[in-house]
């Protein structure tokens, strides 16, 4: 029991210690909490906005009643109907120059075609530059175009036809009923910030002390390693504890997600998922010699994965192979699973169990590993 | 003064960690960021669920297929629909119900399709691929129909879609550029500003001032020093990693394309200088860094289009050095825009880039010169 104390004791110590560190120098301290919150709010916020007012010119060679109704349809929020134009010379130099981002030609015998019953074409020229965008404005184009030939044909055929569409589909989306991206996206961007953040910011912990030479002093001390490296940890734990609540609030407040489970059923995943990126940082730190060096290695060891890899761009279950394996073996995507469960899917905590325990354990040997790599004697 | 470009230029290569991020920055991760990032879906994960086994339901599941969907993996019942998607195993199930065949000669057949919406970026799309596969089954469906009971004329207009200079619209493309120029914009922020506060935390810039070199002089030089290390990375990255190593079309010369780099160096310059005149120390540089960058993302247009933004933030667009830029490079190295198309784009960064550096100038005379 005794010997208990004396180890709290010492943690303690360690931790005060380190508080005052932070403290001391404001500007860190500040950009401890703003730097989070700014990215947070800039990238949920663009990453749940649509594709919307796409410039849009056309080209109507035909000069129908038929083509002026086709135009009329692209009428919408969709695009935002520039101009129309007469060559289509003009056409290609403002798509290249990126001042448009679609193009409707219409052939002089668009009509001509559809009155005698033949099928009629018509052109839509995209900017590829930007390929997502190109896709869904394609998309965009072509359910146009079908709704306008439903509804043509739905003309002609009425009575001669029950129904022009023999097929009905319905299409439900699970957990998030009116498909609003940000219900999804934005909740997933606290585990994208709860992931670099911490680790950032505690990857100076221990390269700090190497760097202003204060490190001696810890050599000679009686404090085990676990124990120093706990110590280094809480103050770090408690800045990601306000983060986590600074965004859990900002997604209600500003974004104005629900929340359908319990928020309590998220705390259990939020402490072992901070605690993970924690000690990456810690990690990183002990084998790094310099402060710059030990955040540039945990930049480079976490953004990538945290984009890549969490599920957050390209849903798991598409991946393949290797992408696959390191998918799993990266935290992010449990605590997005977790996110995704209280956020969306109203699951408890009993449901997210396995992804929990699977953190313990990653942090358990990440902590072990991180007792191991830090030396306390020279070389 | 050729001797303080050397110096500053070894400086710069001295310092192991920058390099090893810069090497890093300007070779896999671009390569990592196109090949991993594609925001296209493909290969999604499909679950059916045949209640039917007839002919014509086989008939659609056969029309699923790669590239846009992986091979559908069959399930039985509706609980195991449930099951997949609570576990995230898959992304959109199909289900077709007992009697689809029957009920699709009567004209009155239904199909349910379930997707995950927590994927939310895939959601959409993979929905809209898999209605564009049943709508064509049920088009082809409907004309053998009409044929069969001999009514014709029934006529459509076709989509005639072409994407332009990225005919297969392949992402790898844009996502490897679109990270090039995030580099670029990340290493022209980051690294003038560490050559401006070393002397600063080292306390050279002391021994500097009292010295009888004019400390203008100096400050050009170093920043003289950082934009030819810059300029000579982008080209090492332009020619090795994004035409060799990726195998990159790329339109436009190199000679333009540093051309348009140099002019977008002012910018990120003066930027460094407002970083350096915050920061205290080196350690800082990446946090504060961090928090101008992710503005400067938002309002550059490379990843959300700038039209679709609230129209106060499309207004502020103006003012980010980065989206004038990617304007002109994306022109330039995709849509192989001639140069006098980008003439307006390169005044409007010019002019940016005189803004920030004179800016940054003062702030960082005042700060730290006289501070």
């Amino acid at each position: 029991m005794i010997f208990l104390k004396e180890s709290l004791k010492r943690i303690f110590a360690v931790t005060t210690k380190e508080i005052k560190e932070i403290v001391r120098v404001r500007l860190f301290l500040m950009l401890a909490f703003i730097v989070p919150f700014i990215m947070f709010n800039v990238f949920s916020f663009g990453i749940s906005l649509d594709n919307e007012n796409m410039p849009f010119a056309y080209i109507d060679h035909d000069k129908s009643q038929l083509s002026a109704n086709l135009v009329e349809k692209f009428k919408n929020r969709y695009f935002d109907l520039k101009y129309e134009l007469t060559e289509l010379k003009h056409a290609e130099m403002l798509l290249s120059s990126g001042k448009l981002r679609a193009v409707m030609i219409i052939p002089s015998d668009f009509s001509k075609n559809i009155y005698r019953g033949n099928n009629a074409q018509v052109q839509f020229l995209i900017d590829g530059g930007y390929p997502f965008r190109a896709i869904t404005i394609r998309g965009y184009c072509e359910s146009i175009l079908t709704a306008f030939n439903t509804e043509m044909a739905m003309k002609k055929y009425k009575g001669k036809l029950q129904t022009i569409s023999p097929l009905k589909v319905e299409t439900r989306y699970f957990y998030n009923e009116s498909l609003k991206s940000s219900y999804a996206l934005v909740p997933s961007m606290i585990a994208v910030i709860l992931l670099m953040n911490p680790a950032v910011l505690t990857a100076l912990a221990i390269s700090r002390e190497k760097e202003t030479g204060t490190i001696y002093n810890i050599y000679s001390t009686p404090i085990k390693k676990w124990e120093f490296l706990t110590g280094k940890i809480i103050p770090y734990l408690i800045i990601s504890a306000i983060n986590f609540n600074i965004l859990i609030i900002t997604v209600s407040l500003l974004f104005k997600i629900p929340m359908k489970g319990n928020f309590i059923d998220l705390v259990p995943g939020a402490i072992v998922y901070v605690l993970i990126n924690v000690s990456i940082g810690l990690l990183v730190s002990s084998v790094t010699r310099t402060m710059v060096a030990a955040q540039i290695v945990t930049v480079i060891v976490t953004v990538i994965p945290a984009f890549l890899y969490s599920g957050l761009l390209v849903p798991v279950a598409n991946l393949e192979g290797e992408a696959k394996i390191i998918a799993r073996l990266y935290p992010t995507m449990h605590f997005m699973r977790i996110i995704h469960g209280v956020y969306l899917k109203n699951l408890n905590m009993i449901d997210l169990l396995p992804h929990i325990l699977l953190m313990i354990l990653y942090f358990v040997i990440l902590f072990t590993i991180g007792v191991m790599v830090f030396r306390k004697r020279e070389g | 003064m050729l001797q303080l470009i050397r110096k500053e230029l070894l400086h710069i290569l001295r310092d192991k960690g920058l390099m090893i991020f810069i090497i890093y920055a300007f070779t896999f991760d671009i390569y990592l960021a196109a090949e991993g990032f594609n925001l296209i879906p493909e290969m999604v994960s499909i679950s059916v669920y045949d209640e039917d086994k007839s002919f014509k339901s086989r008939e659609l599941i056969e029309h699923i297929n790669p590239p846009a969907f992986k091979n559908p993996v069959f399930i039985d019942g509706y609980k195991d629909i449930d099951k997949l998607l609570n576990e995230s195993k898959t992304v959109i199930a199909l289900a077709i119900p007992y009697g689809f065949e029957k009920d699709l000669y009567r004209l009155n057949a239904s199909l349910q399709v379930l997707v995950d919406g927590t994927q939310s970026s895939t959601a959409y799309l993979s929905s809209a691929y898999l209605n564009i596969i049943i709508q064509k089954y049920t088009l082809d469906f409907l004309k053998e129909r009409l044929k069969a009971s001999n009514i014709t004329g029934l006529n459509f207009i076709e989509a005639r879609s072409r994407i332009l200079f990225n005919p297969n619209a392949n992402d790898k493309l844009f996502e490897g550029i679109n990270e090039f120029f995030m580099i670029i914009t990340l290493i022209g922020m980051i690294l003038p500003a560490a050559i401006l506060i070393r002397e600063k935390e080292y306390g050279t810039i002391e021994q500097i001032m009292i010295s009888p070199l004019n400390i203008k002089k100096l400050l050009l030089m170093k920043i003289t020093a950082s934009t030819i290390f810059l300029l000579f990375l982008i080209a090492f990255s332009y020619e090795i990693i994004l035409s060799l190593w990726l195998g990159f079309d790329l339109k436009g010369t190199l000679l333009e394309f540093l051309f348009i780099s140099l002019i977008y160096s002012l910018a990120t310059s003066g930027l460094a200088f407002i970083i350096a005149s915050i920061a205290k120390r080196l350690s800082q540089i990446g946090l504060l860094t961090m928090a101008v960058f992710a503005p400067m993302i938002l309002l550059s247009g490379g990843w959300v289009p700038p039209e679709s933004l609230p129209v106060w933030l499309r207004k502020m667009t103006v003012i980010s050095p980065l989206k004038h830029y990617m304007d002109s490079g994306i022109s330039l190295l995709i849509r192989g825009a001639s140069p006098e198309q980008l003439t307006l784009n390169m005044l409007k960064l010019l002019i940016l880039g005189i803004i920030f550096i004179i800016t940054g100038y003062f702030l960082y005379e005042r700060r730290v010169i006289k501070g």
